[in-house]
């Protein structure tokens, strides 16, 4: 834990650092949206995945069972193969 | 440069059409070079088509516009052939006939509206792509498939009345069918509902994930640059500076990439990144101004090639493994390593990372939309921009190349059962260098913009801002990556109104105490059969098809010629 703090303290100096060097935009802003913004996904899309996610194969009007997802490779993406 | 002036000009739109019957019934092997062919004709033709060209077709009391050429259309007609090619040479080894058919009708029907110059032409041509659309559906020829491609009919024919009825009413408060910039009325309202079906629209947005990935795997090529970039182009000729569109394309951004963040197929995955780019498209077109629309159709150009890219790439993993969920994935930089490059550079590009297509183009949209004066909308937008990288250029390939190879449902680590085709690495070389060539020379891009671009993305402010953005984006996945990993499950988007709503009404009713008696109850109808269920039907469906097509083809040339 105390690594990956490090790392990300320490990758947060040198992007400020290279934004107010260059003078791109305000130092540290993009940096810290970025990892904010990513974080902020990751655990949102989780939370959210907790309410809409369910197992393959069982909602309804989907047909077959979960390993109809599986398509034999060169039977049902070949046209050839059934359109002869 | 090589000299077209002298060659006699022709709808392209025709050329597609033309090509696509011949196609359907040529022997498939000469299929294959004709579906190419077509689509170079096909490009010539939009390449020689001058800036100004109006052709008009009478049609009873009505005056057609069936080409108008002008910058906006020639930019949307230029990418549309240009991506029929090289779908064609994909799908060179894959498709049957009845496939290559429906795509070159599908790019034919995309070009046609694109270069309508009416809403009745752009009705035809939009119709007529649907049904070809859900041709290229059901070309997978599997359960799922049929039953995904039937919604996607049934959501488009809901979309297809809206336009077909805000037209009529349309033209008759105004007697004009004229396409051009609309004014926001209960009329033109309708239109544009209808347009916003097509765009994958929230909350009208799941059929795209649900039937996109049920296609072949140069099917899905196909589907992902006409649809909804159709879509776009209509938003942008007729709705621009719609402030709805702003906030309903930011929604869209966001929404596309939380569920790309959740999901475990790989090609729904990028099938939500598809209404999460058009939600940056339509954002921009919301905004109106003439930069705004330069930068939707930016981006709709350069989003229909790296997104071809990243389809023809996981559909190259599908063809090989035959499976397209991570959980079923993984370990397979060895055994393709140059797709995983060539996926690699639509990563990039849709990502906006610098000497990339995807920069310029983002980079102008949505700069426009700061410049609009929406700054809250531009911050956004670079929040969907992040969910972008992180799912399909880390999570993506993170988990289809890289790390052991897994087995969710017991099936065994996937096999590599058959090589890439030749033709389906040259397809995907050639998007390749089209990306970086636009990267590298954004000029290439911009010149064909509808009007003149003046935005300059390579300088030190934006190069650094996004760099900035992909590298602490990557930190964060490094961070999150444990919670990255994924499972076999599929979540649930807004088609739960029409797919499960109506299970949970019917089995609620069906728990319902009986009020009357055995005796007073009706006698029930027998169950619908699922499609793909064993029946025969009393009139073989070519049959039934071919009539109703040949009827309808009949009815419009009887009305054409009287």
């Amino acid at each position: 834990m105390a690594v990956k703090v490090a790392i990300v303290v320490g990758a947060l100096a040198v992007g400020t650092l290279v934004e107010w060097v260059t003078g791109a935009s305000v130092p540290g802003r993009m940096p810290a949206f970025a990892l904010g913004a990513a974080i902020v996904l990751v655990i949102g899309a989780k939370q959210l995945g907790r309410v809409v996610s369910r197992p393959v194969g069982v909602r309804a009007g989907e047909l077959g069972d979960p390993a109809d997802d599986i398509a034999p490779a060169g039977e049902v993406l070949r046209g050839e193969v059934v359109d002869g | 440069m090589v000299d077209l002036s002298g060659l006699p000009a022709v709808h392209p739109a025709l050329v597609l059409i033309v090509g696509a019957l011949l196609v359907a019934v040529v022997p498939r092997r000469a299929g294959a070079a004709l579906t190419v062919l077509t689509g170079l004709v096909a490009l010539v033709a939009v390449v020689r088509l001058d800036e100004g060209t109006v052709w008009d077709l009478g049609f009873y009391t009505y005056e057609l516009t069936w080409l108008r050429a002008d910058g906006l259309s020639l930019a949307f007609a230029t990418v549309f052939a240009l991506i029929i090619v090289i779908a064609g040479v994909y799908g060179w080894t894959t498709m049957g006939r009845l496939e290559r058919a429906a795509a070159l009708a599908t790019a034919g029907c995309g070009v046609g509206v694109v270069l309508a110059g009416d809403l009745l032409t752009v009705f035809f041509f939009w119709e007529f792509k649907v049904t070809t659309a859900a041709l290229l559906i059901f070309a997978r020829r599997r359960a799922r498939s049929a039953a995904a491609g039937l919604r996607y009919l049934g959501v488009h024919l809901v979309g297809g009345v809206l336009l077909l009825a805000g037209t009529v009413w349309h033209l008759i408060d105004t007697g004009s069918l004229a396409f051009a910039s609309l004014e926001l009325t209960g009329a033109t309202g309708l239109v544009l509902a209808g347009f916003l079906v097509s765009a994958a629209a929230l909350p009208v947005n799941a059929w795209l994930p649900d039937s996109y990935p049920e296609s072949t795997v140069a099917g899905t090529v196909v589907l992902s640059a006409f649809t909804t970039k159709s879509a776009v182009y209509v938003l942008a000729r007729g709705f621009p500076g719609v402030e709805l569109l702003l906030w309903l394309g930011v929604a869209m951004a966001i929404f596309g990439v939380v569920y790309a963040v959740l999901e475990d197929d790989i090609r729904r995955l990028l099938a939500y990144h598809i209404v999460s780019q058009v939600g940056f498209m339509v954002a921009a077109i919301g905004v109106g101004t003439e930069a705004a629309v330069n930068g939707a159709t930016a981006h709709a150009t350069a989003h229909v090639l790296y997104k071809g890219l990243l389809l023809m790439g996981v559909g190259a993993v599908l063809y090989v493994t035959g499976r397209s969920r991570a959980s079923e994935l993984g370990g397979l930089a060895r055994a393709l390593p140059w797709v995983l490059v060539l996926y690699m550079v639509g990563a990039l590009s849709i990502s906006g990372a610098p000497l990339f297509s995807g920069f310029p183009a983002k980079e102008l949209a949505v700069t426009s939309v700061g410049d609009g004066g929406s700054y809250a909308a531009q911050w956004l937008l670079k929040l969907a921009s992040v969910g972008t990288f992180l799912s399909v250029a880390l999570k993506l390939p993170a988990l289809t190349w890289f790390g052991e190879p897994r087995s969710a449902t017991g099936a065994g680590p996937a096999p590599t059962l058959q090589s890439v085709p030749v033709t389906m690495y040259v397809a995907m070389g050639v998007a390749a260098v089209a990306n970086v060539a636009i990267g590298v020379r954004p000029a290439l891009l911009y010149d064909l913009m509808p009007t003149a671009v003046s935005f300059e993305p390579y300088t030190v402010a934006k190069v650094v801002e996004a760099t900035m953005l992909l590298a602490f984006t990557g930190l964060g996945f490094w961070l999150l990556r444990a919670k990255l990993q994924p499972a076999a499950k599929v979540s649930v988007d807004t088609d739960w109104v029409y797919r499960e709503l109506p299970t949970i009404v019917r089995r609620r009713i069906a728990e319902r105490p009986e009020r009357a008696g055995p005796e007073d109850r009706r006698p029930r109808l027998p169950a619908p059969t699922m499609p793909g269920a064993p029946t025969r039907p009393v009139i073989p469906s070519w049959v039934l098809g071919g009539a109703i097509v040949g009827a309808m083809v009949l009815v419009l040339a009887v009305s054409v010629v009287a």
